[in-house]
């Protein structure tokens, strides 16, 4: 059995972790009393309840024995870059570079995408959100930032 | 009945029509297409919502989650791929049907039993509301206390997957919404000393990141793109006698009991209609039938899904308590635009209260055209790929995020938000139960501290008051009969699947 790859241990312990660092962060703030709570009680009584849910998914893993689901990495980095272009492209050229960046880099993460698809989804989509953000809703960001 | 017709001279204004019709149409949109669901198009709806007027903003929103339901059937019919996850149970019997060259059918059915459920759902909300509003004036913090509570609990064991886990969820999202300023004393708690989080997590951040970013994420690469959708044309739409006396009691059925399973916290149309199916099974003179394309099978649980979708806005118009994840989100746009949704909306804001339940006729009529002249639209949607699709949502989710405080990191969180829903959705923790913690977090503390101040720190006092002791019992009987079934289907699962191996 490989422990690595058993799915609820994994998710188990994550969040017995999270769990345990809010329960010893709520120590940080003042406790009061259960008639006057402080605003450290609250997070403190989640904290150890979350702990304890997460010990049990912990303790149950070896019985559901599932494996971890494979990761699509591409996805995940490709979907992730798409946003990030999308500030990148907005911080430097403005709104509708913005979109077409996020939209050139997103794409990517499907194999499947031709520059064909690209190049139209660019057309279309930059089409849209001029007309939903700038026209119909004048949001006041620039479209296209000149220097 | 005078209020309502109020509430109709308010809905039926040419600005409110529009953004009801936008709402529908959308919904029904995102409904047909798989992989994204209600949550994800009310949540990427936010932001815009933010530059309506907080009535036209509900109506858009609320739009958006029935016409979801509506459309969601189209999906589970033709390709057996359910629209949203409360259709999932369509498919048993709707993919059956189409493969019989029934599937015009199907979708007419299913649009009809839709309305019948809506409208239904509709009815129960005008009748009930003013009640549970009249009752819940008596309520004290302990008895709110009780009912989010029971909420909160439903939310995280009556959902897909094992109730430990749901809970998990339930408390995570619990303790997110702790992070920032206190309500009442103003201490900031979980910041880690970064400004950008004094005033909490963003919600808009955070629905899109769990909803959408991780919902793309998970949806790319993951279906097989060798799909055929076939024409349906309305002439193949037209039922036989037979399916209209199939469907009748089914429909009724269904509408009773998606209205029940809406109008309490927590459950919500996906349990409606896995309940109604197997209550159409149980009573049907041919279980046997159900599975290879019985048109009960399908007319029951749409109608279901479609009245609970409807009851859910009881709990939430009355006392401000969600009925579900994505009235969840609703009401926290609400309170964004300012009105606190509780006992007292429908007297402070009658042109939303009575606006919004009338506009739910009007978006239910729109529905029944949309989904039966133009179900050749939504069709054709189904044949446009997913990987033209996707680009287009991520950058829509990162305007929407932007343009709510014009902050660059409200896009950093989405994007980080969303890379740990996805692998949340790997470890199989569902977010849906997380956001209603969320959002019922800060009220869940601050009942819980004004009960404890009255009652001079005695915790018991909220099992003794006779009402939020009762709730609080029929809370501890969910979570355990929801254990125990978890339990006995495990175990049946793992026993099938060993007869299966040695069978072998």
């Amino acid at each position: 059995m490989n422990f690595l790859r058993n799915r609820d241990l994994i998710g188990g312990s994550l969040m017995l972790i999270v769990g345990l660092f809010f329960f010893i962060g709520a120590f940080d703030y003042p406790m009061g009393t259960l008639r006057h709570m402080g605003s450290g009680l609250f997070p403190l009584g989640l904290g150890a309840i979350l702990t304890v849910l997460g010990a049990i998914v912990v303790a149950t893993a070896f019985r559901t024995d599932e494996r971890l689901p494979s990761v699509s990495w591409r996805a995940l980095f490709f979907v992730s870059a798409g946003i990030a272009a999308f500030v990148v492209g907005f911080e430097m050229f403005g709104l509708l570079p913005a979109v077409a960046a996020s939209i050139l880099v997103g794409a990517l993460g499907d194999p499947k995408v031709t520059p064909r698809d690209m190049a139209l989804m660019v057309a279309l989509y930059v089409a849209l959100a001029y007309g939903i953000f700038i026209v119909s809703l004048g949001l006041p960001l620039p479209p296209i930032r000149t220097f | 009945m005078h209020d309502l017709l109020y509430g109709f001279s308010i809905a039926l204004t040419y600005d409110a029509l529009l953004y009801c019709a936008f709402g529908v149409t959308v919904g029904t949109a995102i409904g047909v297409l798989p992989g994204i669901g209600s949550l994800a198009a009310v949540s990427m709806l936010l932001p815009i919502s933010f530059y309506l007027d907080p009535t036209h903003a509900m109506i858009m929103l609320a739009g958006v989650y029935y016409g979801a339901e509506y459309g969601g059937s189209t999906a589970s019919i033709l390709l057996n791929l359910p629209g949203t996850p409360s259709n999932a149970v369509t498919c048993l019997d709707g993919y059956p049907m189409a493969q019989q060259g029934r599937a015009g059918i199907a979708l007419f059915m299913t649009t009809i039993a839709s309305f019948v459920g809506g409208c239904t759902g509709v009815l129960v909300l005008i009748l009930l509301t003013p009640a549970v509003i009249a009752l819940s004036l008596s309520f004290g913090a302990a008895e709110y206390f009780a009912i989010i509570m029971v909420g909160l609990l439903a939310a995280g064991t009556v959902t897909e997957g094992s109730p430990v886990k749901g809970l998990c969820m339930v408390v995570l999202g619990l303790l997110l919404g702790t992070v920032g300023s206190d309500l009442s004393s103003g201490t900031v708690r979980y910041a880690f000393g970064s400004i950008h989080l004094y005033d909490g997590i963003s919600l808009v951040a955070l629905a899109m990141g769990l909803f959408g970013v991780s919902e793309v994420i998970a949806s790319v690469n993951s279906r097989q793109e060798t799909r055929t959708v076939e024409k349906v044309s309305l002439r193949s739409m037209v039922p036989t006698r037979e399916d209209w006396r199939g469907s009748w009691f089914p429909m009724a059925r269904g509408s009773v009991v998606g209205s029940v399973l809406g109008a309490l916290p927590g459950t919500g149309p996906l349990l409606a209609s896995f309940m109604s199916y197997v209550l159409e099974k149980r009573v049907s003179k041919h279980p046997e039938r159900f599975g290879t394309g019985t048109i009960e099978g399908i007319s029951g649980p749409e109608s279901a899904n479609n009245a609970a979708v409807q009851t859910a806005f009881v709990p939430a118009l009355s006392m401000g308590i969600p009925g579900s994840a994505t009235t969840a989100v609703m009401l926290g746009a609400l309170m964004i635009h300012g009105i606190t949704p509780g006992p007292r909306l429908m007297t402070e804001n009658p042109e939303l209260f009575w606006g919004v339940i009338a506009s739910f006729w009007i978006g239910n009529l729109l529905l029944l055209v949309l989904n039966i002249p133009l179900i050749g639209i939504w069709v054709s949607i189904l044949r446009v790929p997913y990987h033209l699709l996707y680009p287009g949502i991520i950058f829509f989710i990162c305007i929407g995020v932007f343009a709510v405080n014009y902050s660059y990191f409200d896009v950093a969180s989405v994007l980080v938000i969303g890379v740990i829903g996805y692998g949340l959705r790997l470890l199989d923790f569902h977010p849906a139960p997380l956001l209603i913690g969320f959002i019922l977090g800060p009220m869940l503390e601050e009942y819980f501290r004004r009960a404890m101040l009255l009652a001079r720190g005695d915790i018991t006092v909220i099992l003794q008051r006779p009402i939020s002791g009762t709730i609080m019992a029929i809370g501890l009987l969910l979570v355990v009969y929801s254990l125990f079934s978890s339990y006995r289907k495990r175990k049946s699962f793992r026993a099938s699947q060993m007869s299966h191996d040695t069978g072998d």
